[in-house]
């Protein structure tokens, strides 16, 4: 009875050493801006919500493990992932050289672009036309960086987030932003950008620093967790789930 | 010379070694695996590459092509929502989703694709900005109406009823609240510009014959060519929206033409070429099995004749030798060298076992004979006793046992000397062979002169008769000397006869026969004493 009762404890052990051991099961991790409409936002119920979300949560359900999703800031996403805080971010994040020496990217989850938007004074919009003028987006982002090189001759402003930016514009404290097309879409679509005549201004920067596509970062070398989500995101696109959620928040595909 | 022997016995037949046959054998196996494989990778290398293709190339090609359908399709109701709806804040919400669908669109089309889409996107514009000057035009028509209106309020009281200059300002009052609430499309705008060409006239006639209302009259002529204007400039501009509306849907068509690709047809030619691909190693594979298969059993059937079979008639012609029977004819020649060597060896092996075999008889034969007189000699004698009484024991037979010793045999060799005594010898030898001829009946010579005759199963009396028989015959026997003297010759016999053996001991009944022939020397030679049964040496009995 007594060696019984051994052996079933030695098999537990290897079954608590196996389930530690495998990586499924247990809860991933995931964070987002929360600050970035419509890609990740608190909604009215200040429930997180957006395309990121939606699919940070799809990803899960296809990883088959359950998930933590949290809004994090995002001058502090890359830090608390690289500190092994976080297992993913999902949070339209573009890939760089900077930042691929800090983490790994997994495929692009969708393709944006980044456009000026303000009052349509101007349809030009080259550093030289918009000498003088005052140009604010988000810190940390690739437009961030755009504005800085290239537009040294006017005032470059930068927030914590977008939505910082953009009520700068509303304020008339700032001349333009530059953001993602789709972002500013739906800044646009309120009524109080509206009521402020602001419109797009010129054509999408026709740039290859910003012509950029948003992929999933997770923690450096975590190669097994990026080639699940690769796949994941594969099942997504093909199982229609990713244009489920497509059409939720656009009206076009952003693949 | 043995192996020359069998050479020429089996002359010109191929002899190829066994060894050398396993790895010809195992190179063709390993040469068809080499086949195999190099006929087959390339194929399943091309599978493998084209279902890559269409996983990673093909598949997203045809879902661009799907996203690229829907936005060619988003693109024309966006153009329809621009043209149709009169509310702006609706149309600029298109117009804005529209420029974020072709800007999206920029993103991975070439160059001409890039092109028709801002062709789009301006005529989209153009649009808006038509639709803009008309919502002007219309806020312009109100507010003239707007003034008509009031200028008619403050004329009316000062009207005389029904004077013509009344009815007419009434007409524009009408007129005028027609022209507030206008839509770009349904309303009737040449039926607004004839209605209003023909109040003008109408007034113009009326200003000659009503000079105190001049100058109410002028102003109504300014307020309703202002109107006319408008009018005029708002058909123009409907007509050119109707105009833009067209060439951008023809645009949008345009795009939708690029947009499209041939994904789904490659897609499909790479499917029918893994297909065939497939289709192609199968049937290598069935060849190659059947070539397997038949190889197999060709090999099952050579194993069988030219290794099996050979050395099972090695292994019968083996237990041949060790049976002692003729070895089989050595009709058997292996194709293969290692399987003839060691058959030969098996032949070789038994002819030299058939050899040592009859030598041994032949040697057997000769330590068992007397080589005088070719009797049974005294070792064999005590053999052939010993057995006898074995025999007789077990079954419970007699037994007689008779001891011969010729008379005076050492006086007929002193006197005739030794090769006569040989000759008388022999020729007792001779007589004791004739009755000796039943089986286990056995004469044999006892040592010098002495002789002994074993008679198993056989009464007294016929013992006693036959050692006087030979007593008898040995008398008659007609042997002379060199000088041709005739000599006679006599033979003195004891003869013991035992009922039952298992009472007696071998020795027992020699030490009798010999007492009996002791007995009939002292009684005179020539002559048989015979003892029966020894009821004398009961004592000695055995268990």
């Amino acid at each position: 009875m007594s060696k019984r009762g051994r052996y079933a404890q030695i098999y537990l052990l290897l079954a608590a050493l196996f389930w530690s051991s495998s990586s499924v099961g247990e809860t991933l991790r995931v964070a987002t801006e929360g600050a970035y409409p419509p890609f990740s936002y608190f909604d009215s119920t200040g429930q997180l919500a957006g395309f990121d979300v939606d699919i940070a949560r799809a990803l899960c359900q296809a990883l088959e493990r359950t998930c933590d999703i949290k809004a994090v800031a995002w001058t502090d996403l890359l830090d608390e992932l690289q500190a092994g805080k976080l297992d993913m971010v999902v949070a339209s994040m573009a890939k760089t050289r900077e930042r691929e020496a800090q983490v790994d990217f997994t495929d692009y989850y969708y393709q944006s672009h980044s456009i000026f938007a303000g009052r349509p004074e101007v349809t030009d919009t080259t550093p030289t036309a918009l000498m003088g003028k005052s140009l604010a987006t988000a810190r940390a982002t690739i437009q961030a960086d755009f504005l800085n090189k290239h537009y040294t001759l006017s005032r470059v402003i930068l927030t914590d987030n977008m939505p910082q930016a953009l009520q700068m514009l509303l304020e008339g404290k700032v001349d333009f932003v530059l953001s993602d097309t789709t972002n500013l879409l739906d800044f646009l679509e309120r009524p109080q950008a509206m009521a402020a005549g602001m419109d797009f201004v010129g054509d999408p920067v026709k740039s290859p620093e910003l012509q950029s596509k948003a992929h999933i970062a997770v923690k450096k070398g975590d190669q097994v967790l990026r080639e699940e989500i690769n796949r994941a995101l594969e099942q997504l696109r093909l199982n229609g789930t990713y244009d489920q959620i497509n059409r939720k928040y656009f009206p076009f595909s952003i693949y | 010379m043995r192996t020359d022997k069998t050479s020429v016995l089996f002359p010109g037949r191929i002899q190829i070694s066994l060894a050398t046959t396993l790895y010809v054998g195992v190179v063709l196996l390993m040469l068809m695996g080499g086949l195999a494989v190099w006929l087959s990778t390339p194929l399943l290398d091309g599978i493998v590459k084209k279902a890559r293709q269409t996983s990673e190339e093909q598949l997203p090609q045809i879902t661009r092509w799907r996203h690229n359908g829907e936005r060619a399709e988003l693109l024309h109701s966006y153009i329809n929502t621009v043209f149709w709806v009169e509310d702006p804040l609706i149309a600029r919400q298109a117009r804005l989703q529209a420029q974020v669908l072709v800007h999206g669109l920029a993103l991975e089309a070439d160059e001409q694709i890039n092109r028709q889409a801002d062709d789009v996107i301006t005529k989209l514009l153009a649009l808006i900005e038509i639709r803009q000057q008309q919502r002007q035009i219309q806020q312009s028509l109100n507010k003239l109406a707007e003034s008509e209106l009031e200028l008619y309020e403050s004329l009316a009281p000062s009207l005389m009823l029904e004077s013509p200059f009344y009815r007419q300002s009434h007409a524009i009052s009408r007129f005028a609240a027609s022209t507030t609430d206008t839509s770009i499309h349904n309303s009737d705008w040449g039926h607004l510009q004839q209605e209003i060409t023909s109040i003008i006239d109408s007034l113009s006639a009326l200003a000659a014959d009503e000079p105190l209302q001049q100058t109410a009259i002028n102003q109504y002529l300014s307020l309703l060519q202002r109107q006319s204007r408008s009018l005029t400039q708002m058909q123009v501009l409907i007509e050119q929206t109707r105009q833009i509306h067209v060439q951008a849907l023809a645009a949008q068509q345009t795009l939708s033409g690029m947009l499209n690709s041939d994904a789904a047809l490659k897609t499909q030619q790479l499917a029918e070429r893994v297909e065939s691909d497939a289709l192609q190693v199968r049937t290598y594979t069935q060849i190659l099995l059947s070539i397997f298969a038949l190889l197999g059993t060709v090999s099952v059937i050579c194993f069988h004749v030219l290794v099996l079979k050979p050395i099972l008639h090695a292994t019968r012609a083996l237990d041949s030798v060790g049976l002692g029977t003729p070895l089989p004819p050595d009709t058997c020649r292996p194709l293969f060298s290692e399987l003839n060597a060691i058959v030969q060896s098996v032949w070789r092996y038994g002819e030299v076992a058939t050899e040592l075999h009859n030598t041994n008889a032949e040697l057997r034969e000769l330590s068992q004979i007397d080589g005088l007189t070719g009797l049974k000699n005294r070792r064999c004698f005590d053999t052939a006793l010993q057995s006898e009484y074995d025999r007789s024991s077990r079954h419970g037979h007699s037994l007689g046992l008779v001891l011969f010793d010729l008379d005076h045999f050492k006086c007929i060799n002193d006197r005739y000397g030794h090769l006569l005594g040989d000759d008388c010898l022999k020729a007792f030898a001779d007589l004791l062979k004739q009755f000796s001829q039943r089986s286990g009946e056995m004469a044999a010579r006892y040592g010098g002169e002495e002789f002994a005759l074993i008679l198993p199963e056989i009464t007294f009396e016929s013992a006693q008769n036959i050692a006087e028989k030979i007593r008898q015959a040995c008398t008659e026997l007609s042997i002379r000397s060199e000088h041709d003297e005739p000599i006679e010759l006599s033979v003195s016999a004891g003869l013991i006869h035992v009922n039952n053996t298992r009472l007696y001991p071998p020795e027992a009944i020699l030490r009798e026969a010999d007492a009996a022939l002791y007995r009939a020397k002292q009684q005179g030679r020539n002559r048989v004493e015979s003892v029966s049964s020894l009821p004398g040496i009961h004592l000695c009995t055995r268990n």
